[in-house]
């Protein structure tokens, strides 16, 4: 009885590049009546061929969530363009079982003149809804995309956030049998999307299949019962989800972040010269369950009073999250540098910071008079929660932190009488 | 739990076969007419005359050619004034060229659609061509209130011929639509060749004139003008004439036989499209 749901027998893609991939009539003409020609042009067609997947077969059970995860290109997005029949393979097959829905981009196909009533016809029906599915299932899609005060309003007049709601709410509501869906988890507010999160679980429960594509690993590692790591359009690793993640991070390289700076930037007093984050050794990317540590390096040229040394800590949004300063407790006059070269170290703790990209931006001054480097040396990093807590429920982008706080329970035991009292004193 | 539960999907190279089609165009019917309602739906809202607009293009149409052919070229019409004459045609040429002109477009106006999610595309110049039905039964209907103003009241023949003219011409514009889209599809130079095919097939079809005044020598090549066929056979309707049966039964073939050949191409590059256009 449980045949895969999915079966893809060594499925290729080959991609002909944008500039030639609509053909003039000029060229069909060549073609037909200059064979000469047209062998040549085919021949140039062939070199320009470029391979998006290579020999792909799996199988997909039902009940299964498969996150597909890879580098940009990797063919991550033509695997479900194939799933989803937006476009058919060069080679070998792919069986899908039941409803396919797909959700490769949120919100397409919403017309911007109608109102959101008319677009949650015209969206489900593009789905593979029918009419009456929709009919039905129309105060749920309402009640859950929360834009209900506004349905009878052209969706053009709508906010960003209304629009991907009603569009997730649409499609979250096709109940298929495998559903496809495209990085659509990064948008809308947090809220939301923690909803959709729940949405798209509950249907994981009930033996709906889902087949995702995410950058957010740890969106992958939370949800998914198995991983497929894609590289250069094919399959490097299939399987369990933590051995699969691993895999990947092994290879990836944070492409925007930068762990060590050096130059040499400051005025004739002062000078910073390198920025670095050090990792723990033998680490495969950085989790929050690490310590991060800091070093900033100066070299000071003459004796220098009132030294001020402060970082601040940014969030992908560029939201100041953080300000600390070095000695912020001292008291008595400021000390004097004497010329030399000075590391200062800062450690944020393990268990600190949630999942993120984020920004550490040194700031050297002298107090009251002058700022002497604030804009050189700032060092970006990225953190992924595979080992540290916040493990069991993650994957909120609402929390910039994931504090190790301390935690107690411990039962309380009164004497029976003064349950009694209590009790009495609420019955009067 | 689920009926569809046991229908497979096969994806391969190759491109849908008819019966592959099939259970498709069934399982997505209804989006036909949710397109076609939403086509109607952005063409009138928050326009000022609103569904006016159906019946305004055909008059001045009308308008034109009797001001231009009616009273400067003094063209011949059997005894039957000269506006509605030309009304009859009009209407169906209107229905026509913006129905061709437009499924012709519809492929690459939805680019966007067409490369994230999956549904036979054909769909979309179908839709198109049955969204200028509601224009049609307009105009049609203005048409029946000014030919009984007139004292023309069509025979029982002639009224009951009127849904068969609609179809043929249904088909004939579906299938030049769909044809235009594929190919439009495809080489996006004809893109520029739509409307000009458009501007010489108002010459060459007897909208303006009657298909009497022209030479006999002419006639075998009207034949392969359905409508020319359709425009003759509603005009014998409204104005009680013989019907023209070999003319009729002529365009119906020739429009199916377009039509076959339109959906056959259109399969054929469909599946494609995604990755072309």
């Amino acid at each position: 009885m449980n045949h895969p749901v999915i079966i893809l027998d060594s499925v290729s893609k080959t991609y002909r590049p944008k500039a030639s991939s609509y053909q003039t009539l000029r060229q069909t003409m060549m073609a037909l009546f200059s064979p000469l020609s047209g062998r040549k042009a085919q021949h140039m067609e062939r070199l320009a061929e470029v391979p998006a997947l290579q020999n792909v077969s799996f199988k997909v059970e039902p009940g299964e969530i498969v996150g597909i995860i890879g580098k940009n290109g990797a063919g991550k997005s033509t695997l479900l363009k194939l799933l989803s029949r937006v476009s058919p393979p060069t080679e070998g097959s792919i069986r899908l079982r039941g409803r396919v829905g797909s959700l490769l981009e949120v919100g397409t196909g919403f017309h911007p003149e109608l109102t959101g009533r008319q677009n949650i016809f015209l969206n489900g029906t593009l789905l593979g809804m029918r009419r009456l599915e929709i009919q039905d299932r129309f105060d749920e899609i309402v009640e859950f995309s929360e834009v209900k005060a506004f349905l009878d309003l052209p969706v053009k007049f709508y906010s960003s956030g209304m629009y991907m709601r009603l569009a997730f709410a649409v499609a979250a509501h096709l109940e298929p049998e495998v559903l496809i869906i495209d990085e659509i988890l990064a948008v809308g507010d947090a809220a939301f999307q923690q909803k959709c999160l729940k949405k798209v679980k509950e249907r994981g429960g009930l033996g709906g299949t889902i087949i995702f594509v995410s950058h957010n690993l740890d969106v992958v590692s939370s949800l998914c019962t198995r991983a497929i790591y894609l590289d250069r359009g094919e399959v490097v690793a299939d399987g369990a989800v933590g051995p699969v993640i691993n895999q990947y991070l092994q290879t990836i390289d944070f492409a925007r972040d930068l762990h060590r700076w050096d130059g040499e930037e400051g005025d004739d007093s002062l000078k910073l010269i390198r920025t670095e984050l050090i990792a723990p050794p033998n680490a495969q990317g950085l989790d929050t369950s690490m310590p991060l540590t800091f070093q900033f390096e100066f070299r000071i040229t003459r004796p220098l009073a009132g030294l001020i040394f402060n970082l601040t800590l940014w969030s992908s949004t560029d939201r100041m999250l953080g300000y600390s300063l070095y000695d912020d407790l001292q008291t008595g006059p400021p000390p004097v540098h004497q010329p030399g070269h000075y590391v200062y170290e800062v450690t944020i703790p393990p268990n600190t910071l949630s999942t993120g990209s984020f920004t550490m931006r040194p700031q050297v001054a002298i107090a009251h008079r002058k700022v002497i480097t604030e804009e050189a040396g700032h060092l970006r990093f990225s953190l992924m929660n595979l080992n540290g807590i916040g493990r069991r429920f993650p994957n909120d982008m609402e929390n910039l932190f994931r504090p190790a706080w301390n935690w107690k329970c411990s039962e309380v035991q009164y004497p029976s009488n003064v349950i009694d009292l209590t009790t009495r004193k609420t019955g009067t | 739990m689920n009926t569809r539960s046991g229908q497979e999907i096969l994806i391969d190279a190759r491109p849908l076969s008819p019966w592959r089609l099939m259970p498709d165009l069934y399982r997505y019917r209804d989006l036909l007419f949710v397109i076609a309602q939403r086509e109607i739906q952005v063409r009138y809202t928050q326009t000022t005359l609103g569904v006016l607009w159906a019946l305004i293009q055909p008059l001045g149409a009308m308008c034109l050619a009797w001001f231009v052919f009616g009273r400067i070229a003094n063209l011949s019409t059997e005894s039957v004034p000269y506006p509605l004459f030309c009304l009859v045609g009009t209407q169906v040429w209107t229905y026509f060229s913006t129905g061709f002109a437009n499924s012709s477009q519809s492929i690459l106006s939805h680019s966007n659609i067409i490369g994230k999610l999956y549904f036979p595309r054909i769909i979309l110049p179908l839709a198109i061509v049955v969204s200028g039905l509601m224009d049609l039964a307009i105009g049609l209907g203005f048409l029946a209130a000014c030919l009984l103003w007139f004292g023309y009241v069509p025979t029982i023949v002639g009224a009951g011929l009127l849904p068969f003219i609609v179809l043929g011409l249904v088909v004939f514009t579906s299938g030049a639509g769909i044809l235009g889209a594929a190919l439009c599809a495809r080489y996006r130079d004809l893109r520029h060749v739509i409307p000009f095919t458009i501007q010489m097939g108002f010459f060459v079809t007897p909208i303006v004139y009657s298909t009497s005044v022209l030479p006999a020598s002419y006639a075998p090549l009207l034949k392969l003008n359905p409508l020319a066929g359709y425009i003759d056979t509603l005009r014998a309707v409204a104005f009680r004439a013989p019907i023209p049966w070999e003319a009729f039964l002529g365009a119906l073939w020739s429009s199916l036989l377009l039509w076959t050949v339109a959906v056959w191409l259109f399969q054929k590059i469909e599946h494609t499209m995604a990755d072309t256009i």
